[in-house]
């Protein structure tokens, strides 16, 4: 009792503070945010920006930019559910933000109806292209990572010892199922080229080929980009259907991919999406072979940079293999040099386009 | 011992509860320490036991002044307290409850139980107290279980013994061997300090009275003064003990229970075959020890408890297994054993208490909307009416005295147009003003032609009230006897033993 | 007890204001909340932490740390407070010179916005806590309110004055059928409402994916978990139009009404009376007449009721949608509900000035990270102390030293989980 009474000092002192405080409160006025820098606000997707993934790319894009231009000034408001789409776009409009980069296909409905209110507002959207009136300046950021995914199969497949390896995906986007698409016709082109007797799960194209508004077909799907556990589930599942690489192509639910490489024990690999793994998750950069990356950080810095400078244009962008918008990293396992150049060269060719990244160009015989 | 409090006074806020208490017990004495509920008696125990610490006055034993903090350091000085609800455990032998916290222990830490049960039998030896050392205390009689406590007291070296409402859960035949242990104990130079509010007992066994009242000691008795003496300086005012009774002219039978089977939480026949009818213009009273199955056939009466078999007739239509709505409705007014607990809503007004069972009759409530207007009106009249002490119909009942709680149920049920009254325990905790009142409001009832069947386990009660008695025991009706037979037969009964019955 | 004597009036405000009235316990409970706030922020900003480190160095730095300290917990207030509800400067600009209005109210619509659907699910909640019931299902009785009236919206094609009033109903039967299961099941089989309810939530979670994913509901083309969009005539339009680009919306009417409607039926109504006898003593209640089964059903019933009606205004008056996140995680405004409801002593005024506080917070707090960058999830811990204080009233009573009073206890936090 009698500590409570001290504490109760204590806090009585603290309440006259806070009682002062409320009077600096009104007695401020001008509020120093109110200078002439340029701000660059990004609105994370519910992954927000510690999902490892392309959150997080695009907060480290803004932060790259900052980097490269100290006056300009960034800041984030995560989601929590699609209803905050809308309000923390409207917060950073009415914060008088430079440029606001919004992330992931999901909110290409809030960020079409800001832009036509607001026509000029400069807007960045990762993984969309929006279809927006004229006269506003929206910049719809994508990547052709069908390109990359394509090499990232020809590596797993080329590092399976067991003849299977597999992919899963979040939610059956096109920014999602273009991955899983691309890294299938990479393990064909390996399969086929060099008899190597591999194959693909997870993912079974459909008819037709894929572009980035549509990419169709059968999958595996844990149906969010937030639930580890189901990413673990489902790895383990292909590991015990005898795979033992595995591209999960979900945010952070990859990292319950990692979780069961490692409780699977040796010669069970990941490849990890988006933006190099061995830099995201350091600790586990053994299990990764290699990252299937998308320029996310590049560009979005780019497109802040080019509104800071006055140079921002709207439209679209995509990244490509020929661009370094979507390339293949390796990770933390050594790579024979014969495979390596294989893939140089597979990477030459889709670049030269003599190299198809459709799947239904290698048919799977049985 | 002799023991002196001078002067105590303990304040609460604004309330002096105790109030310049001073109060000497010699040793050897039985002390009575007579009081109405919230007179002040607990404070002054608890400032005696250390459990308050007084505002002013000393504390004197053998004349010396004493600091007690704690009810340990009372024990120690030679203070033993018999609680009014037993401090026992249920499944513990005798010896190990007396021991319980004190055990002799041999070598090795091993308590050592031959020495202490011949310490307990000795200590009984000598006061008179029997009880078997080796029997579970829970299947011992409550009055056997109450000399288990004094035993407790007593191999703690207690030289005065402070026994707080000691008879209320007793058979008039235990309250008579308690008082003779009471008198033994004092004879081998015991102090004993007896609080109470029953007028009888303490005519019977004290050697000093002393009376309080809000907080006050309002005087001393000599044990020779008249009951109505005692009551009056204990209530402030004059007391009607007896409560005027019209000649009794029964009608026909109102209520009619056949055979009635109903069992308890356990599943065991709680009440087992019972079979009793109340005429109108009657009040049926029916006494027992607590625990033989009148709190069951209340509940199975007013539709709270299934009824296994046998029938419940009201007026004539068979309300057997009905469900309470459907018995108020019936027109039966029930004043429930445990009136917090199942007669009130303690965080609710007086107002909407006094409509608890009623919302939705006219005029208080219309299509679904009530009418609060017509509730306080209501309210008003029966806080007039009934005289119940409240500040206004919005006060919440809980922070009314227990007199007025009651007053509130009493009137709720005798101003609804009632067809049959049950009442249970209706004054259990009550002083003797509200006693006096609501016996009065029972009988008025009654002499209006009204039928009633009052469960009560105070003997005075029923005698004061009953047109006939019934005695329940262990789930039967042992006897029917009228008013007029002996307290002692009627303990017989209350016990079971099958006396040669004088009427009915 | 009227004072005899006559007491000089700032005695007596003294004295209310030392007491333990619930308001007065809330509104140091509110103090709190904010000190704790402010110690957080001082404790995680680096720069104000380097300068209480250096406050040994030179003799002007402490006068700096203070400084810096103050100069940071009021920006974040400030802006709490300006992202919330008006920023004067702009309000002033409105008032002088006419313009400018939809900027200067934007921050109390958005408050208003959030604060709608939380005031009606927590008065549900509130109704069934003051009846006794723990209903942690409202959440799972919003969802399959929101898609029960989704699908009203979007596969019923009507005028308006038929289709929302049509869309609204649907929502509240979309939570009556999840709260009447929980309602059946501890009337009929004794089974625990609290088990029952959590259980139950997840059933609907993984019902509301089957719908969303179903071709009839989802959104034509789509792939994802989306439904289709709500009728125009089953959203509520925006209260000013619009081209005021303000999202407050008719939904606000609504949880208007809920608050008179809780009012009278806590206050006026028969079976409300029937409730909170069976809340406040359920013994007395049984011996009363009041039929315990038909009290239990009958409080889910409504209680689920009002969460669906929740479910439903929120999708109507803010995503026009539905996905498979609808209402789960940290959007779940049926727990948001619990810890309102206990602010609110389960009161519908007290529920509506708590609702309205963490809808504040919640909108003050994106402001206030958006600017100052001190993280939004400042303003939960700031919402989870202020409760935690009302929860234990003692412990306010000990820190202000409050005299004895009416004690502001919360009788269901303690009493919930029994029976």
């Amino acid at each position: 009792m009698r500590s409570i009474r001290r504490l109760s000092t204590m806090l009585g002192a603290a309440s006259l503070v806070l009682g002062t405080l409320t009077v600096s409160v009104v007695a401020t006025t001008v509020s120093a945010s109110a200078a002439t820098k340029f701000k660059a606000c990004v609105v994370t997707d519910t992954g927000g920006i510690n999902d490892k993934s392309f959150n997080a790319s695009a907060w480290a894009g803004l932060g790259d930019a900052k980097k490269s231009d100290p006056s300009i000034s960034i800041s984030y408001l995560s989601s929590t559910s699609s209803a905050d789409y809308v309000p923390n776009i409207n917060t950073f409009i009415h914060e008088s933000c430079g440029v606001i980069v919004t992330v992931g296909f999901l909110m290409d409905a809030a960020t079409t109806s800001a832009a036509n209110a607001h026509p000029t507002q400069k807007f960045a959207i990762v993984d969309d292209a929006p279809v927006v009136k004229k006269g506003t300046s929206v910049l719809g950021l994508q990547y052709e990572t069908d390109q990359a995914g394509f090499l990232g199969g020809m590596l797993a497949a080329g590092m399976s010892k067991k003849g299977a390896v597999a992919t899963y995906g979040g939610e059956p986007f096109p920014s999602v199922t273009l991955y899983m698409n691309g890294f299938v016709a990479g393990v064909r082109y390996y399969d086929k080229t060099y008899h190597a007797k591999v194959k693909a799960l997870g993912w079974t194209p459909a008819k037709g080929a894929c572009s980035l508004s549509t990419c169709n077909g059968k999958g595996t799907f844990t149906g969010n980009f937030t639930d580890q556990t189901a990413g673990k589930t489902d790895t383990s599942t292909f590991f015990s259907e005898g795979a033992d690489i595995v591209f999960p192509v979900a945010g952070s639910v990859g990292l319950g991919s990692v979780a069961a490489a490692k409780q699977a024990g040796k010669g069970h690999y990941v490849m990890w999406v988006d933006s190099n793994g061995c830099t995201k998750d350091p600790s586990d950069c053994s299990l990764f072979v290699g990252t299937v990356a998308k320029g996310v950080e590049p560009s979005v810095e780019a497109a802040v940079l080019s509104a800071a400078k006055g140079t921002f244009k709207a439209g679209s962008y995509v990244g490509t293999l020929a661009n370094k918008g979507t390339a293949l990293e390796y990770g933390g396992v050594t790579i024979p040099s014969a495979l390596k150049a294989k893939i140089a060269t597979a990477k030459a060719g889709i670049i030269a386009g003599t190299i198809s990244v459709n799947p239904n160009n290698y048919p799977v015989v049985k | 011992m002799r023991l002196e409090l001078r002067g105590i006074t303990k304040r609460f806020g604004s309330l002096t509860a105790n109030d310049q208490i001073s109060i000497t017990v010699e040793p050897g004495q039985i002390h009575s320490l007579l009081g109405e509920n919230g007179a002040g008696k607990s404070t002054l125990m608890n400032v005696l036991f250390g459990l308050l610490t007084p505002d002013e006055g000393e504390i004197l034993i053998n004349g010396e002044p004493v600091q007690i903090t704690n009810s340990g350091d009372a024990v120690r000085r030679g203070l033993g307290m018999v609680h009014q609800h037993f401090m026992l455990v249920p499944v513990f032998t005798v010896t190990e409850n007396v021991v319980l916290g004190f055990e002799p222990t041999k070598s090795l830490n091993r308590v050592d139980y031959r020495k202490a049960t011949e310490d307990i039998l000795h200590l009984s030896r000598q006061f008179n107290l029997e009880v078997d050392p080796d029997a579970v205390v829970e299947r011992l009689p409550i009055g056997l279980q109450q000399r288990v406590e004094i035993l407790k007291a007593l191999s703690h070296d207690a030289e005065l013994l402070i026994l707080d409402e000691p008879t209320a859960v007793l058979t008039p035949q235990e309250i008579d061997a308690l008082m003779e242990i009471m008198r033994s104990l004092a004879a081998a130079g015991k102090s004993i300090l007896f609080i109470t509010h029953k007028l009888k007992e303490v005519k019977a066994v004290a050697d000093v009275i002393t009376i309080i009242r809000q907080g006050r000691v309002v005087g001393t008795a000599e044990p020779t003064a008249s009951e109505s003496e005692l009551a009056s300086m204990m209530v402030g005012r004059d007391v009607e003990l007896t409560v005027h009774k019209e000649p009794f002219s029964p009608g026909g039978d109102v209520f009619e229970i056949r055979d009635l089977v109903v069992r308890d939480e356990r599943g065991l026949p709680a009440v087992n075959g019972v079979s009793l009818s109340v005429r109108a213009g009657e009040i049926l009273a029916l006494a027992g020890v607590q625990g033989n199955g009148q709190t069951e056939l209340v509940e199975a009466i007013a539709g709270m408890r299934p009824v296994e078999s046998g029938s419940i007739t009201l007026n004539g239509r068979d309300i057997t297994n009905h469900s309470p709505r459907q018995v108020l409705d019936a027109g039966l007014g029930h004043i429930p054993e445990d009136r917090q607990r199942d007669g009130l809503v303690m965080s609710m007004s007086v107002a909407d208490n006094l409509v608890l069972n009623t919302p939705r009759r006219a005029p208080f409530a219309r299509r679904g909307t009530r009418n609060l207007v017509a509730v306080q009106a209501h309210a008003a009249q029966l806080i007039k009416d009934f005289d119940i002490r409240t500040e206004s119909p919005q006060e919440l009942v809980s922070s009314l005295s227990g007199g007025n709680q009651q007053k509130v149920i009493v009137a709720r049920e005798l101003s609804r147009s009632l067809e049959f009254l049950v009442a249970s325990q209706p004054t259990r905790g009550l002083d003797v003003g509200s006693i006096e009142y609501v016996h009065r409001q029972m009988v008025d009832h009654r002499n209006n032609g009204n039928a009633a069947l009052v469960v009560s386990s105070e003997l005075d009660e029923v005698l004061a009230l009953g047109d006939r008695i019934a005695v329940m025991y262990d789930g039967k009706i042992s006897g029917v006897v009228d008013p007029s037979t002996s307290r002692e037969t009627i303990g017989l009964l209350m016990t079971g033993t099958r006396v040669e019955q004088s009427r009915d | 007890m009227t004072e005899a004597t006559p007491v000089r009036l700032h005695r007596r405000v003294w004295a209310q204001l030392t007491s333990q009235h619930p308001i007065v316990v809330t509104i140091f409970a509110l103090i709190l909340g904010f000190l704790v706030g402010a110690i957080i922020i001082m404790t995680t900003t680096a720069s104000v932490l380097d300068a209480w480190r250096g406050i040994f160095h030179n003799w002007g730095a402490p006068g700096h740390a203070i400084k810096l300290t103050f100069d940071n917990v009021g920006a974040a207030y400030r802006t709490m407070f300006t992202g919330s509800v008006v920023d004067p400067n702009s309000l002033w600009h409105s008032l002088t010179t006419g313009k400018n209005w939809p900027v200067t109210l934007t921050p109390i619509s958005e408050t208003l916005t959030y604060a709608t659907p939380l005031v009606i699910v927590s008065i549900g909640v509130g109704i069934a806590f003051q009846t006794g019931i723990f209903n942690i299902g409202a959440n799972g009785q919003a969802v399959l309110g929101g898609i029960a009236g989704g699908v009203v919206a979007t596969m019923v094609h009507l005028p308006m004055v038929i289709h929302l009033p049509l869309a609204l109903l649907a929502g509240v039967a979309g939570g009556m059928v999840a709260g009447s299961v929980p309602g059946i099941l501890k009337a009929f089989t004794g089974a625990h409402e609290v088990i029952v309810t959590i259980m139950l939530n997840y059933v609907v979670y993984a019902f509301l994916l089957f719908a969303v994913l179903s071709t009839p509901f989802q959104q034509p083309g789509q792939q994802n978990d989306i439904s289709r969009t709500f009728d125009g005539s089953a959203q509520f339009p925006p209260l000013f139009g619009t081209a005021s680009g303000l999202r407050v919306s008719y939904g606000v009417l609504v949880a208007a009404m809920v608050v008179v409607f809780a009012w009278w039926f806590l206050d006026r109504s028969s079976l409300g009376f029937d409730f909170r006898v069976t809340g406040a003593n359920p013994s007395a209640a049984r011996a009363s007449g009041i039929s315990a089964r038909s009290v239990v059903v009958l409080v889910f019933v409504i209680s689920g009721g009002l969460a669906g009606l929740a479910g439903f205004v929120q999708a109507a008056s803010t995503t026009h949608e539905i996905d498979g996140g609808f209402l789960i995680g940290n959007a779940g405004i049926g727990f948001t509900a619990i810890t309102i409801a206990l602010l609110g002593r389960n009161r519908p005024m007290g529920i509506l000035w708590s609702s309205l506080l963490f809808a504040a917070l919640g909108v003050g707090g994106r402001a206030m990270q958006s600017q100052t960058g001190i993280p939004l999830d400042l303003a939960t811990v700031i919402q989870s102390v202020i409760v935690l204080f009302v929860a234990t009233p003692v412990l306010v009573k000990e820190i202000f030293r409050l005299r004895a009073g009416p004690v502001a206890t919360l009788k269901l936090a303690t009493q919930g989980w029994g029976t």
